[in-house]
């Protein structure tokens, strides 16, 4: 998915996922993102301890000052860019697939399968994943996530929207990206949310009965922000 | 260990020494070394582990008089996000310590996870007994999917605010059990 430009074990090339522009655009100047993206080649390559901010500077060719003006905070920040930015590449690659789902189960195995894929496939992910697990938990620990969570869920609300209320779509997109940062941090013996099958089986068995019995389970749906509740009960019949 | 846990509560992690931790708990600086050959980061480590397991153990027994999975787990996500929003540890992190303590529970979190998952699957098989989950629920599966939905919300509950009991209510029948337990009312 990340469109040719990088084959698996291949050589480091900067993954060359085209930018559906607008996505991550909206979330950072072309300044930032380019030390974004440069501190990834530098994680792929190193690893995280040894990546310094001089490092990134050099790697996008800025100075050091110039990068520290734009994230005052140091490394730590620009970490954070990296992973906003490829959240929104995620969602923007991912987005053609969920739309071309028909139905509520596809499109949300679909977001589960490929981000995962998505995720796994990146080199800086996998470098750390190897050589240094402890900090892919550091920067997706506590609330870290929740802006990430948050991110994907409004993100990717977009697509479940067809399906779902609106501000359901959101916390349904928000429950998927939990899922899937479980299952990277803490892989599982039973379930691979890259494979089609696995992710269809979480799916059916967790997702959906919540989905389509809601009205049944809890009539009097108190929740964070009231929607409008129309129809009696969803008309879909439960699953047997 | 208790005398770590007041250094950082003070201090902060990055302030946490060895001298430090002496001090406070009243012994000589190689009785500490005796405890933790590693020095520092394995104190960092274990102390860390050891503030884990009694977060668990103190949620475990809040609800242990509750009846039904439902109630223990809205009970335990209340309690556990206020402990986790009191914690003084937690409140005055700061971005490097983040890092320091996460990596000092990693080794531990399989561990963590299985005891959670463990427990979980025997109050599974209880709602069983009692007819309460749907057919063809595989019962480790499920506590394995409860134990990461648990820890996931405990440590990023992204919007929710689980003191609110009505919400956590409501996050609970839907994305924890609305797969696993049946509907109170038929579905029409």
């Amino acid at each position: 998915m990340v469109s040719g430009g990088s084959t698996p074990g291949g050589p480091i090339a900067e993954p060359a996922q085209a930018d559906a522009g607008v996505d991550v655009a909206a979330l950072m100047s072309p300044a930032e993102l380019r030390v974004a993206d440069a501190l990834l080649r530098c994680v792929a390559r190193w690893g995280m301890a040894k990546t310094t901010v001089e490092d990134v500077a050099k790697e996008a060719g800025i100075s050091r000052a110039t990068v520290y003006r734009l994230f005052p905070s140091g490394k730590d920040a620009i970490v954070r860019a990296s992973i906003q930015a490829q959240v929104a590449r995620l969602v923007a690659v991912i987005s053609d697939e969920l739309a071309a789902t028909s139905n509520l189960e596809d499109c949300l195995v679909a977001a589960l399968v490929e981000s995962t894929r998505f995720i796994t496939e990146n080199h800086a992910f996998s470098y750390l994943r190897a050589h240094e697990p402890e900090s892919v938990e550091a920067y997706l620990a506590f609330d870290r996530l929740d802006g990430i969570f948050g991110l994907a869920g409004s993100l990717v609300s977009g697509s479940l929207g067809r399906f779902l209320p609106d501000d359901e779509a959101y916390e349904v997109g928000v429950w998927c990206a939990r899922l899937v940062v479980s299952y990277l941090i803490l892989p599982s013996d039973d379930v691979d949310l890259a494979a089609p099958d696995s992710a269809r089986a979480v799916v059916r068995t967790y997702l959906l009965p919540a989905l389509i019995d809601q009205q049944a389970i809890n009539p009097t749906h108190p929740r964070p922000d009231p929607v409008v509740n129309d129809g009696p009960t969803e008309s879909n019949p439960e699953e047997p | 260990m208790r005398a770590g846990i007041r250094c950082v509560e003070r201090k902060g992690l990055q302030g946490l020494s060895i001298e430090d931790v002496a001090q406070e708990a009243g012994v000589s600086r190689t009785t500490i070394y005796r405890y933790f050959p590693g020095g520092r980061a394995q104190m960092v480590e274990e102390t860390a582990t050891w503030e884990v397991a009694r977060f668990w153990r103190r949620l475990a027994r809040a609800v242990a008089d509750l009846p039904t999975l439902e109630e223990r787990l809205v009970r335990g996500l209340e309690l556990g996000s206020q402990i986790i929003k009191r914690s003084t540890i937690m409140a005055n992190l700061m971005d490097p310590e983040l890092n320091e303590l996460v990596s000092a529970l990693q080794p531990a979190e399989p561990i963590v996870h299985q005891v959670i998952r463990d427990y979980l699957a025997e109050l599974l098989a209880d709602e069983a007994a009692a007819g309460r989950l749907r057919d063809g629920i595989d019962l480790r599966q499920a506590a394995d999917y409860l134990t990461r939905m648990m820890i996931s919300f405990l440590g990023s509950p992204a919007g929710w605010d689980l003191t609110d009991a009505d919400q956590t209510r409501r996050l609970v029948r839907r994305e924890f059990l609305g797969g696993i337990v049946r509907p109170t009312v038929a579905p029409a």
